[in-house]
């Protein structure tokens, strides 16, 4: 059974989204325990797999259709034929957060959305978005990967758009949709580069035949720019105002991770596929870093500033997303610049791997602290019934749990200890220093500017009088949507409490699973 | 030992103990805490003027609460060229954003395919 768990992992949501319209005439309630229990079976399959990877440091593969699921090459040939699942450090990591938001974003739904005879499709398409984002994290197959970005870009787009009551959603959905398919088809582009060169699809059969043709650079920038577009890098980075601003807030924080998958991407094509530091290869890896570095650093610094003038709330959350996203390429890019550089791996070992340390741990803090105050921001938008800061005030004296949950995500998303944002930024800071010390004093500066921002919302909505006048929902908050910012709470002050554990247990494996120098 | 260390962030080089900095912040708040009901005054009253913000004498305090749109204005000020053009670029026509993934696939095919750095 334990053998079967990479493909379950995918198997089952999948499968549970096709069964739910028949579960739904059950009634609703055992249409949500079901959809509970999918939920927690896929967190508890993929924490079962972290001894085994995270600690003895194992990769699994999963060959769909074999006759035993281990086996590479089932029929003796020298490639292997058929779609297989790989599951390293850096794959495992992205999922288990993936399953964690999936897992918040349902419970914050539970009474979040109405139950107005289109919940069965949210539910369905929420399923259907870990689907995408575990699929294309655990896939070692290229155009396995395009199918699960796909499913992925459809059902966040149908998710964007799904308040079709209201004006904005379904253009912002539209929007995603053509966005996510423009980008889509660049990389199915890429993919056909390399599949009508080496007759694989396979990553790893792929990269040991790679010659580094100026065919293989056509498809690196093909496949790696959209990607970089889909995850939010400036100066691609337009449409993610445009869409987080107008999706329901769980799904807004299920979108980070969802970026953060295609981010993931760009990574793995990176390292995995492109990545061999022992051949004479001709792709620069230098320029390739210098490439990310500057997008990441752009990203920080433009997403920053456009927040801070923003005065819709998610807008400004939104470009927060930009801005956090500058931190991870800016991490990964320093890791990049000096892989495989002439002087034998000395530089990635003294600060490279560093960077690349901070950049991964960034991307899982991000999932927690700018997943929670998406949610925090929900309920800011639930209670006065919009999003433009100047209309709200004094929800400190109404939502105690709330403003703890918005103090929590803020001072951690700015860097203040002991949050986890703190953990990583200083490893950031510290490792982006001896490669160059200006990269680290803008990101620095970036930091108070983020600290700023978010002070300008928690004046604007938590400080000043009680209006209960602007209210237009004074009910207490469900049992689901605290217990959403509460776990979210919890993964934050935990990973930053104890920073060196999850770096031992959770970022050093996902590494390992990237590079082949350590 | 082992135990303690892991939670000693010791890859950045300089000494960060996050749980020795919590229960200094735990200690802290105790010894303030106990200080406050010991020291501080009793006279409090919920319900009274004295919890409502003082605004240079106005009694309606509600229409002086300074809107969130007008912080920082002076940082707005200060940038105002580099937002002209920073919020015209974010016009919200997907024609303007497809430009920018042409122009970036563009730029770096240069700069690896085409091998100019």
């Amino acid at each position: 059974m334990t053998e079967h768990l990479p493909v379950l992992i995918i198997a089952v949501p999948l499968l549970a989204a096709f069964v739910l319209p028949i579960v739904r005439i059950l009634g609703v309630i055992p249409r949500d325990i079901f959809v509970f229990s999918v939920f927690i079976a896929v967190n508890v399959m993929l924490m079962s797999l972290i001894p085994d990877i995270c600690i003895y440091n194992k990769t699994l593969h999963y060959v769909l259709g074999a006759a035993s699921p281990s086996t590479l090459t089932p029929e003796g040939l020298a490639f292997p034929i058929r779609i297989v699942l790989k599951i390293d450090g850096f794959s495992l990591l992205m999922a288990v957060f993936s399953a964690i938001v999936g897992l918040v974003g349902f419970l914050y739904s539970h009474k979040f959305v109405p139950e107005d005879g289109r919940k069965n499709y949210y539910v369905i398409l929420l399923l259907l978005m870990l689907v995408g984002m575990i699929g294309l994290e655990f896939t070692n197959d290229l155009f396995n990967f395009f199918v699960f970005l796909e499913i992925l870009s459809i059902s966040c787009a149908a998710l964007v758009a799904f308040r079709t009551n209201q004006k904005h959603p379904p253009y912002a959905g539209y929007k995603y949709l053509l966005v996510s398919s423009l980008a889509t088809s660049f990389f199915l582009l890429g993919v056909g580069l390399c599949y009508a060169q080496y007759g694989s699809f396979n990553m790893d059969y792929i990269n040991r035949m790679l010659n580094h043709s100026l065919l293989d650079r056509v498809a690196l920038v093909f496949m790696i720019i959209p990607l970089a577009m889909k995850a939010g890098a400036v100066p691609m980075h337009m449409w993610v105002a445009d869409t987080y601003s107008e999706a329901p807030a769980p799904v807004t924080a299920m979108l980070v991770t969802a970026s953060q998958a295609s981010l993931y991407g760009v990574f793995r094509l990176s390292f995995t596929l492109f990545g061999n530091s022992t051949a004479n290869i001709s792709i620069n890896y230098h320029t390739l870093g210098w490439i990310i570095i500057i997008l990441g650093v752009l990203s920080m610094f433009i997403g920053v500033t456009m927040a801070l003038v923003q005065h819709d709330v998610k807008r400004l959350m939104a470009f927060h997303s930009v801005s956090q996203t500058g931190y991870m390429l800016l991490g990964v890019g320093v890791g990049i610049a000096v892989y495989a550089g002439h002087d034998g791996g000395a530089a990635f070992h003294q600060y490279g791997k560093l960077a690349m340390t901070g950049g991964i741990f960034h991307i899982i803090n991000n999932s927690m602290y700018k997943g929670l105050l998406f949610l925090t921001a929900g309920v800011m938008v639930r209670r006065f019934g919009t999003a433009n800061l100047d209309r709200m005030i004094g929800m400190a004296h109404r939502d105690v749990f709330t403003t703890i949950a918005f103090i929590v995500g803020a001072l951690a998303i700015a860097g203040i200890p002991p949050f986890s944002g703190f953990a990583s930024k200083l490893i950031i800071f510290e490792s982006v220093y001896h490669f160059n010390p200006f990269l680290s004093v803008i990101a620095m500066f970036v930091s108070v500017l983020t600290l700023a921002s978010f002070l300008k919302v928690f004046y604007g909505a938590f400080l000043g009088p009680e209006r209960k006048d602007l209210l237009v929902d004074n009910n207490p908050l469900p049992h689901g949507m605290t217990a959403g910012m509460g776990i979210m709470c919890l993964f934050i002050l935990i990973m930053g409490i104890a920073p060196e554990a999850v770096i031992k247990y959770l970022i050093d494996p996902a590494i390992a699973g990237l590079v082949k120098i350590l | 030992m082992d135990f303690l260390n892991r939670f000693i962030a010791q890859n950045t080089g300089i000494l960060w103990y996050p749980s020795l900095l919590l229960g200094i912040l735990i200690i802290l708040v105790i010894v303030l805490t106990v200080w406050g009901r010991l020291f501080f005054r009793r006279d409090y009253n919920k319900n009274s003027p004295q919890v409502k913000p003082f605004n240079s004498g106005n009694l309606e305090e509600i229409d002086y609460n300074i809107a969130s749109s007008n912080l920082f204005w002076g940082f707005r000020k200060a940038l105002e060229s580099y937002y002209a053009v920073m919020i015209s670029s974010h016009s919200g026509d997907l024609n303007d954003y497809l430009k920018w993934l042409a122009i970036s696939i563009a730029i770096c095919f240069l700069l690896i395919a085409g091998g100019l750095l």
